[in-house]
């Protein structure tokens, strides 16, 4: 199996303590994306919209994907 | 995910305008179809026409305005297109369909100016035989404009594709 890309926006959102809501309307993103976004089910990320995150999070872009390694 | 698109006011404006272009186009060539064919009856005589005889006389008053009849079809379509892009759908599977439905239409309103209607006309008036073709630069024209309206459409299929990769990025 290959390696993944894995979303993990809600760990950081938990760790922010952060509702989702407040996130999409300071980053101007639909609830439905962010939605999507933190499920994993879009086929990528744009370059701005992780800039956004990471700097209403106050994170790297690092703290929110993580490699799945296949076996 | 949402088939709309953030349009420019100018594009919006644009094809808001065609769109009433196209149904003010369709109200005439409406009109003109229906006096094709209210000029078929009215050569009747006042009193003692039969129903069939009418009726023979409205279905080549259709067969004389089958060209119009599938320009009409296509200004329609057109008009429901250009309706919806003003509305920021744009790159859609049904704008794709109504493309190739409007190039369809041109390219049957040639068939039918060239050939359909004169042979269908020269059979009805008693005058059968082989088919009778009346090709003009008009009715090439508006095969021309069907053929590259569907190629357009064509075209358009990969724009919807691309827009629908487009939208699975956030």
């Amino acid at each position: 199996m290959a390696a993944e890309i894995e979303v993990t926006l809600d760990v950081m959102l938990a760790r922010r303590k952060i509702r989702s809501k407040e996130l999409a309307a300071e980053i101007g993103m639909t609830e439905a994306n962010l939605s999507l976004l933190k499920s994993g089910k879009v086929k990528g990320v744009r370059f701005d919209t992780l800039a956004r995150l990471c700097e209403a999070l106050d994170c790297e872009p690092g703290d929110l994907l993580a490699v799945k390694r296949g076996d | 995910m949402s088939e709309r698109t953030e349009i420019s006011k100018d594009t919006r404006d644009s094809a808001l305008w065609l769109s009433v272009v196209a149904w003010g186009l369709f109200g005439l060539m409406a009109v003109d179809i229906g006096n094709v064919i209210r000029e078929r009856i009215g050569a009747l005589s006042p009193g003692g026409d039969g129903w069939l005889y009418i009726g023979n006389q409205f279905g080549l008053g259709l067969v004389e305005a089958m060209p119009s009849i599938f320009l009409l079809f296509a200004l329609l379509g057109f008009a429901h297109l250009f309706r919806r892009c003003s509305e920021g759908q744009i790159f859609t599977e049904r704008n794709v369909k109504t493309l190739r439905g409007g190039g369809d239409s041109l390219l049957l309103a040639a068939a039918a100016s060239a050939l359909v209607t004169p042979t269908l006309v020269e059979w009805i008036s008693g005058n059968p035989g082989g088919l009778h073709l009346q090709a003009n630069d008009l009715t090439l024209g508006v095969g021309a404009m069907g053929l590259a309206i569907r190629g357009i459409a064509h075209i358009f299929r990969e724009g919807v594709l691309i827009k629908q990769e487009n939208d699975e990025f956030v």
